[in-house]
């Protein structure tokens, strides 16, 4: 397969008044074309900043200080502005979080369908029209030549992300970036809107990164998975291997912490909480919660050592064997 | 939702809906019309020339030939109050467009861009904040001479300040909020964010500010031509129908009442439609 994004040795601080902010702490994975990669993590550990880092859509205080970024052979961190803008929206799609917030309320939803096509000047506005109630359409809103013509606040919270997720995909990206596109929905629409990005990654043939805290929603999308915490990965591999076979002890966690409709069992709360990011503890970032943790651990950070084929676990238990 | 077509409503019908529940806005909608309409057709409308004398009816009492009277050199002040509406207008108007251009530039530019330009245009606004804004508007009109272009200017050099400070603020406000990010991130530039994104979506303070500073204005002019710096005589003005007024009130109160009257019913009227808009617009989404 070919590859679409490699990210090498990532590092993204935040200069904040109380200090420096790692939020991504030396980050490295690869995507290829037409693959589903899930990005899983609680909040605030450098999920979302380590891919807005892609297209550099970074708040005023954050910086990339060190690594390499390069999409579809390019080196994103030697762009200019002008060739970000190109990329943003054309190339790389982008779903956030919140749909009641993310669209304009004084435009009608057509227009912001339909603005990405002439923004990026792909085609005639007489096109753009009818490729915008397509797209609608496609990501199942009925009456779309009608709908388009109203406004943001007319859309209920699954429908307002589906509009999302046609304007992420109108310009057919290579990349979509979906930052928890259902963690503001209710259950229900939740798995609506994860069936919708499943089918249209199918039909448009593009690759996804898919931001979660949610591991039950990984299980049927995504080929590969990267489990973060605290800036780090902590464990990164296919899917199955990972979810069946986990072997950071942060991801067994997260595992037991994941309810099961059919299995009766006890939710298990990770203890401790998640560290102080900017003096954050030496060595591996989870020792201090884990039950396993060893003196190796308190005072160097474990490299990803590899468990099985494709799949690395940062954990020096896996370094031992 | 069923097949029938839904009726779409948009942002502005929004707004006029809830406008609409407010009478006394509606009412003061109505009467701004009326007196803009008044004053655009002022020379047609008015009996005689704001300048024609009548030495054979000098204060006359309202009567059916002079509908509000004549004053002390027997003009028709029906006609002058006429032609100050006109006046007041075009100053109300002029002046305020001008703090609009000025302000909203500014503001834009400082609330969006912020960090150094932001800091020295709103040191700018600071500065001409703390100026005694009569005073400068005096200097002003004298150092330019009098007209409405020196008006305009005299009266936008001390307003623009708050209209800036206003749009700056929302800017700041609307420039963090989540749908500006969305659109950078399918590729809008910064004008693009800038047009597109935040001045529609601040556009409803900016209007509610921009009824609510006409009337200001107007009074502005008035106090300019009650010391004599408005527009030139013998073209009428309120500031100055009242000041000449003023001396006559015991003998001839209806000169001194007749512009005070229009004067207050004017601003009156622009403030309601105002108060109308504030609390249509602040009831969005």
């Amino acid at each position: 397969m070919d590859l679409l994004l490699s990210i090498d040795n990532l590092n993204v601080y935040f200069y904040r008044s109380e200090g420096v902010l790692k939020a991504v702490d030396g980050i490295s994975y690869n995507l290829h074309k037409g693959e589903v990669l899930g990005i899983v993590g609680e909040s605030g550990s450098g999920k979302s900043v380590s891919v807005l880092s892609i297209v550099r859509l970074l708040p005023a205080n954050g910086k990339i200080v060190d690594g390499s970024i390069s999409f579809d052979g390019k080196d994103i961190l030697k762009l200019s502005m002008n060739e970000l803008q190109d990329i943003r929206g054309k190339d790389i799609g982008f779903v956030f979080q919140d749909p009641m917030s993310s669209l304009n309320p004084v435009i009608t939803v057509g227009q912001q369908v339909m603005e990405p096509l002439l923004w990026h000047n792909l085609c005639s506005r007489e096109e753009a029209y009818k490729r915008a109630k397509n797209m609608l359409g496609m990501v199942g809103i009925p009456f779309p030549e009608e709908r388009m013509k109203e406004y943001p606040f007319q859309f209920s919270g699954g429908m307002r992300q589906r509009v999302m997720i046609a304007i992420a995909l109108i310009c057919n990206p290579k990349l979509l970036i979906a930052d928890e596109p259902t963690t503001s929905l209710d259950v229900t629409t939740q798995a609506q809107i994860i069936r919708l990005l499943k089918n249209m990654r199918s039909e448009l043939d593009m690759s996804v990164i898919l931001i979660t805290h949610n591991l039950a929603l990984t299980s049927n999308f995504c080929d590969r998975l990267i489990i973060m915490y605290a800036s780090n990965m902590m464990e990164t591999g296919g899917t199955k291997d990972v979810l069946n076979t986990p072997s950071h002890p942060y991801t067994r966690f997260l595992l037991d912490a994941v309810p099961d409709i059919e299995v009766e069992k006890e939710l298990v709360p990770i203890p401790g909480t998640i560290p102080d990011l900017i003096n954050p503890p030496e060595g591996c970032k989870f020792h201090p919660r884990c039950p396993m943790s060893m003196d190796i651990c308190r005072t160097e950070k474990p490299p990803l050592f590899p468990v099985g084929d494709g799949h690395y676990s940062a954990c020096w238990l896996c370094g031992r064997e | 939702m069923g097949n029938k077509k839904r009726i779409g409503r948009s942002y502005w019908s929004n707004i006029w809906e809830k406008f609409k529940r407010n009478k006394l806005a509606v009412f003061g909608l109505i009467f701004v019309c009326i007196l803009i309409l008044l004053g655009i057709s002022a020379p047609w409308l008015a009996p005689y020339p704001y300048d024609e004398v009548h030495y054979e009816a000098v204060w006359t009492p309202p009567c059916r030939e002079f509908l509000a009277g004549t004053d002390q050199l027997g003009r028709d002040i029906f006609s002058r109050l006429l032609y100050s509406l006109r006046n007041a207008i075009i100053v109300g108007l002029g002046a305020q467009s001008l703090i609009v251009v000025i302000g909203l530039t500014l503001g834009l530019i400082a609330g969006f861009y912020g960090g150094k330009t932001d800091n020295i245009l709103m040191r700018i606004v600071d500065i001409v904040y703390s100026f005694p804004s009569y005073l400068l508007n005096i200097i002003l009109v004298l150092v330019l001479g009098r007209g409405y272009f020196s008006i305009f200017v005299a009266i936008a050099a001390t307003g623009w300040a708050g209209m800036a400070r206003l749009v700056r603020g929302q800017t700041l406000s609307t420039k963090s909020r989540d749908f500006v990010e969305a659109a950078r991130a399918s590729g809008a530039g910064n004008n693009r964010i800038m047009f597109r994104y935040i001045l529609p979506n601040i556009i409803g303070p900016v209007i509610y500010s921009i009824f609510s500073g006409i009337p200001g204005v107007m009074l502005v002019e008035s106090g300019l031509s009650l010391i004599g710096l408005g527009v030139r005589p013998p073209m009428p003005s309120w500031g100055l129908m009242i000041s000449e007024g003023t001396g006559q009130f015991l003998y001839n109160p209806y000169m001194l009442l007749a512009p005070a009257g229009m004067l207050v019913l004017t601003i009156l009227s622009f403030n309601f439609v105002a108060f109308g808009l504030r609390d249509a617009l602040s009831a969005r989404e």
